[in-house]
C-alpha cells in the first residue's frame, strides 16, 4: 500500500526531500516504518520527532493499516 | 471606559461588530506576558501594543545585537548593546502611550516564573531554545496559565496555543526535549528575517482571539507553515494526561529543577547531577537510571525507570546502553559511575549523567 511522507524542518535537510511516495505491506507499524526509512537515511536516527498519520499525531505503536500522509514533525527551538 | 482619544485610535476595531466598545475594553483590561523580545517576540509585543492590550510584561535579559536587526524589528541600530526588554518597551511607548509595560530585564527561571505567570492572563512563548520553552510550559500548566506558543526553523514555523481550557500541552506533543546538539537555534543555521514576522503576528492574532472570545482558538492543534512555499499544514494534537498530571507533580520541586540539564545543555564539567536533581528524575520515563552495584549494597533504590546493570556486565552489555532515554548513572560513591560514563564517553555516547556522591548519602 501506498504512503506519502513529508519531511519537516531538519528532517527534509536530512532526507533532502519535502515528500517521498513508499509502497509498504499493510499491517505495518509506525515504528518500523521509521526503521525502514533509517535504513535509506541513518542519520534519521539521531534525531528527535514526532509522527503524524493523515494530520493526527500518533503513537510509535500505531498500526498502518491503509494509505495515509504522514509527517515526521520535529520541534524547532528558534524564536 | 475609553477616553475619546482611545475612541479615535481604535476606531477600526470599534466599528467591527466582532470586537467594538465591549471588546476593545476586553483588550484595555487585559495583562499578557511575552517571554522572550527577539524574532517572535518583536511582532507579538507591535501588534499587541497597537490593538490596545493594557498592560504588557516583556521579560529578555539578552542585549540587542547588530544580527539580531535583520528581524527583530523594534530595534534600532543605536539600540545595539541595550537590553532587548527595555528598549523594546522605549520603541512600543511611542507606538501608544497607554499601554502599561513591564519591564523584566532578568532571565526567566524556576524561581521567579510561577510568581510572575500568576500576575498575567496570557502568556506568550517567544523564546529561542528548549529549555525555557520547557519552562514556560511547565510554569504555564503549574499556574493554569494559557500559552500561545511560536517556533521556527529556517523558513518554517509552528504555531499552537497550549494548555487552553483543558487543551494539550506543548510536552503532549513533544513529552522530551530533543538531544542536546540536535536541533540548532538560529544562530547558528540562519532563518529567513521574515519569518518570525509571520509566525509571530499568527501568535498576536492568538491573543487577540483569546481575548476577545472570537474565532477558533488554535488549541488541540498545530500549525506548521513553510515560507518556500507558502503552504501550511495543521496538526491535531491530543492531551495527554500523564503528562500535564507529571508536571503538576513536580509543583514542590519545581524552583530546583533544572532545565537547562533538562535538555542536556550541561557542559562537560556538569555531568554530575545532585541528589535533589536527581530525585526529580525518579519515575519520570524519559530518563533512564542505570544502578551499577551490586544487589547487596545499600540503600536499595526502586522506581519504574531504575533498572540494574553491575559493572562485571558492563563491557559484556554495552549495547544495552543504546538508548534514546536520558542516562543516569548510579553507585555507591559515584567512582564506578564516573569511570563506566568516561568509558562509554570514549565509545561515542555523550551526555550521560551521574549522582554525585553517589547513593550512601541517600535517605
Amino acid at each position: 500500500m501506498k504512503l506519502k511522507i513529508i519531511y519537516l524542518g531538519k528532517i527534509k535537510e536530512l532526507t533532502e526531500k519535502d515528500n517521498q511516495q513508499i509502497e509498504i505491506e499493510k499491517g505495518m507499524s509506525v515504528q518500523d516504518l521509521i526503521d525502514q526509512l533509517t535504513v535509506e537515511y541513518p542519520h534519521l536516527a539521531f534525531e528527535s520527532f514526532q509522527i503524524s498519520v493523515n494530520r493526527n499525531l500518533v503513537e510509535f505503536s500505531h498500526v498502518l493499516t491503509e494509505e495515509a500522509d504522514i509527517a515526521l514533525l520535529p520541534p524547532f527551538s528558534g524564536g | 471606559m475609553l477616553s475619546q482619544e482611545e475612541h479615535k485610535r481604535y476606531n477600526r476595531h470599534l466599528i467591527l461588530e466582532q470586537v467594538g466598545q465591549i471588546g476593545q475594553e476586553k483588550l484595555k483590561a487585559s495583562k499578557v506576558l511575552v517571554v522572550g523580545a527577539g524574532g517572535l517576540g518583536c511582532p507579538v509585543l507591535q501588534y499587541l501594543t497597537a490593538a490596545g492590550v493594557g498592560t504588557i510584561g516583556i521579560i529578555d535579559f539578552d542585549t540587542v545585537s547588530l544580527s539580531n536587526l535583520q528581524r527583530q524589528i523594534l530595534f534600532t541600530t543605536d539600540d545595539v548593546g541595550k537590553n532587548k526588554a527595555q528598549a523594546a518597551a522605549d520603541r512600543l511607548v511611542l507606538l501608544n502611550s497607554f499601554i502599561r509595560f513591564h519591564v523584566f530585564t532578568e532571565r526567566l527561571t524556576t524561581k521567579n516564573a510561577l510568581d510572575l505567570f500568576s500576575r498575567y492572563d496570557l502568556i506568550v512563548d517567544g523564546t529561542d531554545n528548549f529549555s525555557t520553552r520547557y519552562l514556560v510550559n511547565d510554569a504555564c500548566v503549574l499556574t493554569n496559565k494559557p500559552f500561545v506558543f511560536g517556533s521556527i526553523y529556517t523558513f518554517e514555523g509552528q504555531v499552537s496555543v497550549f494548555n487552553y481550557e483543558g487543551g494539550p500541552s506543548y510536552r503532549c506533543l513533544f513529552p522530551t526535549p530533543p538531544k542536546a546538539g540536535s536541533v540548532k537555534n538560529c544562530s547558528v543555521i540562519g532563518v529567513l528575517g521574515v519569518l518570525p514576522g509571520i509566525i509571530g503576528t499568527q501568535q498576536a492574532n492568538e491573543v487577540l482571539k483569546f481575548i476577545l472570545g472570537i474565532g477558533e482558538p488554535l488549541s488541540g492543534k498545530l500549525l506548521i507553515y513553510d515560507a518556500l512555499n507558502a503552504s501550511s499544514m495543521v496538526l491535531t494534537v491530543q492531551r495527554s494526561a500523564n503528562e500535564i498530571e507529571r508536571v503538576l507533580q513536580k509543583r514542590e520541586e519545581f524552583e530546583h529543577y533544572d532545565y537547562d540539564l533538562f535538555c542536556g545543555l550541561q557542559g562537560a564539567e556538569l555531568n554530575q547531577i545532585s541528589l535533589q536533581v536527581f530525585k526529580t528524575m525518579l519515575e519520570d520515563e524519559s530518563v533512564r537510571i542505570i544502578d551499577l552495584r551490586e544487589e547487596w549494597e545499600e540503600p536499595q533504590l526502586s522506581g519504574s525507570n531504575v533498572e540494574r546493570i553491575t559493572m562485571s556486565e558492563i563491557l559484556t552489555k554495552k549495547e544495552r546502553f543504546q538508548t534514546d532515554k536520558r542516562l543516569v548513572l548510579i553507585c555507591q560513591t559515584g567512582s564506578r559511575s564516573a569511570n563506566v560514563r568516561q568509558l562509554l564517553a570514549r565509545e561515542g555516547w555523550d551526555g550521560i549523567l551521574e549522582l554525585k556522591g553517589g547513593m550512601q548519602e541517600y535517605e
